[in-house]
């Protein structure tokens, strides 16, 4: 069928436009924490490299390529290096059913913005993807063979898992009321100002501190806590090697951002009537750009948060997981349904 | 909204997975099945990984090497490395997975009757409220048991 073949080349050409999208976006976000940290602490941050230092992300880059790329002796050499390869490579295939802006339509064709967003499984594919990154931190902290790297791994695993829980729970209550898994549908029923966010508070604060949890970010960033574990799960890895976990983390931290955008704050609805057509392509780029403008906004409240808010001890980390969140997504579940069934 | 999950053509083929068309307007628009609709996915998962291989290839390639015998010990701070890694840790990881195994599975059993709640009606809700009730009771217990208990 010549239209498979014709997907396939249009799915090949917004993936490579996508790719360079999530490292220019990852290698940005490196930046804007840099510079946002000095603030909070009152220093200055790079700006040495180009203006403001806005070439430093860059400079990094090169450096990281043309850095020795040293493996212990004691390592496992085949899972040290398949580790990075899932880290980075489930960070960007991701991105397959994100929907960055409705769609342009050329010669009455309609070009969708995403590689496969109406796919009717989205929700669930970013779900176990996410689950499939957790192998990446374990095989790296396992087969580093380094007491730090290992004790790195489990606890991110550990931690990985039990808010895995939480989050999959919390997203229950969006699923009842829109009835759907796509995330294009998703986003079209929040329409104007009909977030989801709205409707789902409850669900939404559990979403919003698991994802912390399951990006491994402040308060939740214990697999590399520096104090007691060097550089945790990653602590044997250099060269681009490191640079690939660093940039899977970055690239973690968008899609959790772009997740939380679709799902609960209207994805690329524009609330207000702006008087451009549907399909046109200016109405596309508006749209990109206000999903873009809020993904930016969560983005830097991740990073606020990293800056503002110390770290937990384990077993507070744990008990927040089981035995305060995982009871209050289930409660935002019955509720949601008891609404549901009296008020239809 | 609800019109998407109604078949409009319920011819299977002989393998009989997931190849009749819905009702989906995007799959209508590209008149596509369901299962091609899934290529670009795959497409994209097959991508990053070859992207990250690439990145891995590139950063062995392009790196220095100057390999010593000090550089290939294992790192732990500066000390000379005690034993291996290759020990026994700690139990409550293992609860820890042996517990999500458990909730992982049965929120996988929530997920399709979330999703065709308003469908279903009363007598689904109620019997996911009892299950929830089982759930909570499970919990409860395990957490009674100091299951989930770190000192």
């Amino acid at each position: 069928m010549p239209e498979i073949g014709w997907i396939l080349v249009e799915a090949g050409v917004k993936a490579v436009f996508i790719v360079i999208l999530i490292l220019s976006a990852a290698a940005v976000s490196v930046y804007a924490e840099r510079r946002v940290s000095a603030i909070i602490q009152l220093r200055l941050g790079p700006n040495r490299v180009g203006p403001f230092g806005l070439l430093q992300p860059i400079a990094d880059v090169f450096k990281l390529f043309w850095k020795e790329d040293v493996v212990p002796k004691a390592a496992d050499m085949g899972f040290h290096r398949l580790a990075p390869v899932i880290s980075l490579g489930i960070a960007i295939a991701v991105y397959a059913v994100i929907p960055f802006a409705h769609y342009i339509e050329i010669g009455g064709t309609k070009y969708y913005f995403g590689i496969a967003p109406n796919v009717n499984i989205g929700l669930l594919y970013i779900l176990a993807m996410t689950s499939v990154s957790v192998y990446g931190i374990t095989l790296a902290g396992w087969s580093s063979n380094n007491k730090y790297s290992l004790f790195g791994g489990l606890r991110s695993s550990a931690q990985m898992i039990s808010y895995e829980l939480s989050m999959g729970l919390s997203l229950i209550g969006v699923l009842m009321i829109t009835g759907t898994l796509s995330l294009n549908e998703i986003v079209l029923q929040q329409s104007g100002w009909g977030w989801n966010v709205f409707v789902q508070p409850l669900g939404f604060i559990i979403f919003l501190v698991s994802s912390f949890a399951e990006t491994n970010r402040t308060p939740f960033d214990l697999p590399e806590a520096e104090p007691e574990l060097v550089g945790g799960f990653n602590t044997e890895y250099s060269g681009m090697k490191f640079g690939m976990f660093f940039l899977a983390e970055y690239a973690n931290m968008a899609t959790a951002s772009a997740f939380i955008v679709l799902v609960y704050f209207g994805g690329w609805q524009i609330p207000f009537d702006i008087g451009l057509g549907a399909g046109s392509i200016a109405l596309a780029l508006v749209q990109f750009a206000w999903f873009l403008a809020k993904v930016i906004f969560f983005i830097l409240f991740f990073i606020w948060v990293r800056w503002t808010v110390p770290r937990f001890r384990y077993d507070q980390l744990m008990n927040l997981g089981w035995k305060v969140l995982l009871p209050l997504a289930i409660l935002n579940i019955v509720i949601t349904g008891v609404w549901i069934m009296i008020f239809g | 909204m609800h019109i998407n999950h109604l078949f409009i053509n319920q011819k299977l083929d002989k393998f009989g997975i997931g190849l009749y068309r819905y009702s989906n307007n995007y799959l209508l628009e590209k008149n596509i099945t369901v299962l091609e609709s899934y290529l670009p996915l795959i497409f994209m998962v097959v991508f990053g990984f070859v992207v990250a291989l690439i990145f891995l290839i590139l950063s062995e390639w392009l790196g220095a090497r100057r390999s010593t015998a000090g550089k290939k010990t294992t790192y732990e701070s500066g000390m000379e490395p005690v034993g291996t890694a290759r020990e026994r840790f700690s139990i409550k990881f293992y609860m820890v997975a042996v517990s999500f195994i458990v909730f992982d599975i049965e929120v996988v059993f929530m997920y399709p009757w979330a999703v065709q709640m308003s469908q279903l009606g009363l007598t689904a809700f109620i019997s996911m409220m009892v299950f929830i009730i089982i759930l909570l009771a499970g919990l409860y217990y395990e957490i009674k048991k100091g299951g989930l208990k770190w000192d």
